[in-house]
């Protein structure tokens, strides 16, 4: 049995994995640091929306804010914003990892997140100050050191001043600084795919088309959506799937397994909104996963047009709409229809950090990109949460980042093998 | 093309597919509708379809295929080829599929009023005296008339 006080495991990602873990395993007496390299923890999970019509449907993504409450109030975790991991070494049964740190200019002891800083700030429109997008995360407030006045050209030192607790400290330096670990706990999770990648989306050459993350966000912050070309509520919206997934040419084959549930949620959720709504849905397969899966599927077809097939060319419509090409199996031709708005349930892909992580650790990246932890890697203390394994909803994370932080214990001799 | 028998089908015309360049991958197709949906000639005649050729091919719908007219309409402008999620070389496919085609005797008749013109002059637009002495006149080479090389490409049918 290893002595209690000395375990200290490094979760590396502030996401909603890494999180669970260490509340997991702070629950069990073991101190664990996250590190996150963004300013706020919480991830991409914490930008998901509800997705409840006039009841609950069981998106699973309002577990976020209970993990981050359990978080705030908890004294014993220990986080570490705008950090990264540079290097691990092996020390006999140990890691010396080395972090570089970015200053935090906020000191997170001190803020109360009144909110003066914000209010004040001059560069908040080009975002010097941004906003965490959860009220559970402490401190509310960060500054971007590449947008703010003071530590561009040492005007401006406004927010410093206003602020009633002397929690700002603008002249902070970078540095560099490392510590032994017993255990990692890989937590860094997945990125959204970018669309610019597929040259016949033209995602940048259209005002009115957005990613299904940018959906999320933006019915999490504004409660509805409307069109970024003149702000008028979109009547005719299409939604297509498999952007970035299931693509061999992109080295994609697998299935990212949230995007049918995410459409078809926030697809229900616009409709129960405004009935009037008319949304077409184009898939190649609807992938069912999760156990009442099925019953949304039923209740979808009632309320959208699901088309098989994914369309072909994208061209700018009359009054900023946008016109897809796709395959009318009626004719039996290739025909053009407008839509208000067109969303690309963009697919999770790989980690950028994962061929690090396999370099320096010694572990192997799946044909997939995404990392693969054998049965001797987590008896040498090296354990994988969440999204860094594989394509995984929230719900599905959480339950992954408790068996990590289980075959944490397990390794640091807390449970009986 | 409404009334297709499974029975009339051939299993053994997918293999022979597969083993050829160009066919290598067409059973990955989970019919996405990519192509179609991509296919400048599905836009304005709806004989014409990458993704149902295929599933004829896959089924083993071989005199159906090989003997359509439609095989000839792709303008192999590689749309289809570029953008299919699963890499079959579908522009490379209706290829082998128009020269399996030639070979069982399928041919249309323009293709092979083609044939012939390329045997008989080495071109599809033959070059004739006026022709040279146009070229003459604004101090461009002369060229051959005749291109008998070209008649070793096709032996005697």
């Amino acid at each position: 049995m290893v002595d209690k006080k000395t375990d200290f495991i490094l979760i590396v990602g502030g996401g909603i994995a890494g999180l669970t873990t260490s509340r997991e395993l702070n629950s069990t007496g073991i101190t664990a640091l996250v590190i996150e390299k963004s300013p706020f923890i919480g991830g991409h999970a914490v930008n998901i929306t509800c997705k409840a019509t006039d009841r609950c449907i069981k998106c699973n993504d309002c577990l976020v804010e209970g993990i981050l409450r359990d978080i705030s109030v908890n004294e014993g975790l220990c986080i570490r914003t705008r950090t990264t991991l540079t290097d691990v070494e092996k020390i006999g049964n140990r890691f010396c990892a080395s972090f570089s740190s970015d200053p935090q200019l906020i000191d997170p002891g001190k803020c109360t997140n009144c909110g003066l800083c914000y209010e004040k700030c001059p560069g908040v429109e080009r975002g010097a100050i941004i906003r965490a997008p959860s009220p559970n995360i402490h401190p509310s407030y960060a500054i971007d050191p590449f947008k703010c006045d003071h530590c561009r050209d040492k005007k401006n030192r406004i927010c410093q001043a206003v602020c009633p607790e002397h929690a700002i400290e603008l002249d902070g330096e970078k540095e560099s600084w490392s510590k032994e670990v017993d255990g990692i706990v890989l937590a860094t999770g997945y990125e959204p795919f970018d669309p610019e990648e597929i040259a016949r989306y033209k995602y940048s050459g259209f005002s009115n088309m957005i990613t299904g993350m940018d959906l999320e966000k933006t019915l999490r912050s504004e409660g509805s959506i409307v069109r970024t070309s003149d702000g008028v509520q979109p009547e005719k919206m299409a939604f297509v799937q498999c952007v970035g997934s299931r693509d061999s040419r992109l080295g994609h084959e697998f299935c990212s397994r949230v995007c049918c549930g995410y459409a078809l949620r926030m697809g229900l959720r616009l409709v129960y909104d405004n009935p009037e709504i008319d949304i077409t849905v184009f898939y190649m397969d609807i992938q069912n996963f999760g156990k009442d899966f099925d019953r949304y599927f039923q209740e979808a077809r009632d309320h959208m047009r699901f088309l098989r097939g994914l369309p072909g060319d994208f061209y700018q419509g009359d009054n900023d709409s946008i016109s897809v090409n796709y395959y009318n199996e009626d004719s039996g031709r290739t025909i053009s229809e407008d839509f208000d708005m067109v969303v690309l349930s963009v697919g999770l892909m790989p980690g950028s950090s994962n061929n690090f992580f396999a370099e320096t650790l010694g572990l192997n990246v799946n044909e997939d990109g995404f990392l693969e932890i054998k049965e001797k890697m987590r008896d040498k203390g090296i354990v994988v949460a969440g999204t860094t394994e594989g394509p995984m909803d929230v719900s599905e994370s959480i339950s992954h980042a408790k068996r990590a932080a289980f075959d944490m214990s397990k390794f640091l001799g807390m449970v009986s093998k | 093309m409404s009334d297709l028998n499974l029975k009339s089908a051939d299993a053994t015309f997918i293999h022979e597919l597969t083993e050829q360049p160009g066919g290598e991958k067409v059973r990955a197709c989970f019919t996405c509708k990519t192509c179609s949906a991509s296919c400048p000639i599905t836009a304005v005649n709806e004989t014409f379809n990458p993704l149902r050729i295929i599933r004829l091919a896959l089924y083993g719908f071989r005199d159906q295929v090989l003997g359509s007219d439609f095989i000839w309409l792709c303008s192999s402008c590689y749309s289809c080829q570029e953008r299919c999620p699963q890499g079959v070389c579908i522009a490379d496919f209706m290829t082998l599929l128009k020269n399996m085609a030639v070979k069982a005797g399928y041919a249309p008749t323009g293709i092979r009023a083609q044939k012939n013109l390329v045997t008989k002059d080495g071109r599809i637009y033959p070059l004739d005296d006026f022709d040279n002495k146009k070229r003459k006149k604004i101090g461009l080479p002369q060229l051959p008339t005749t291109c008998e090389v070209v008649k070793r490409l096709f032996p005697e049918e």
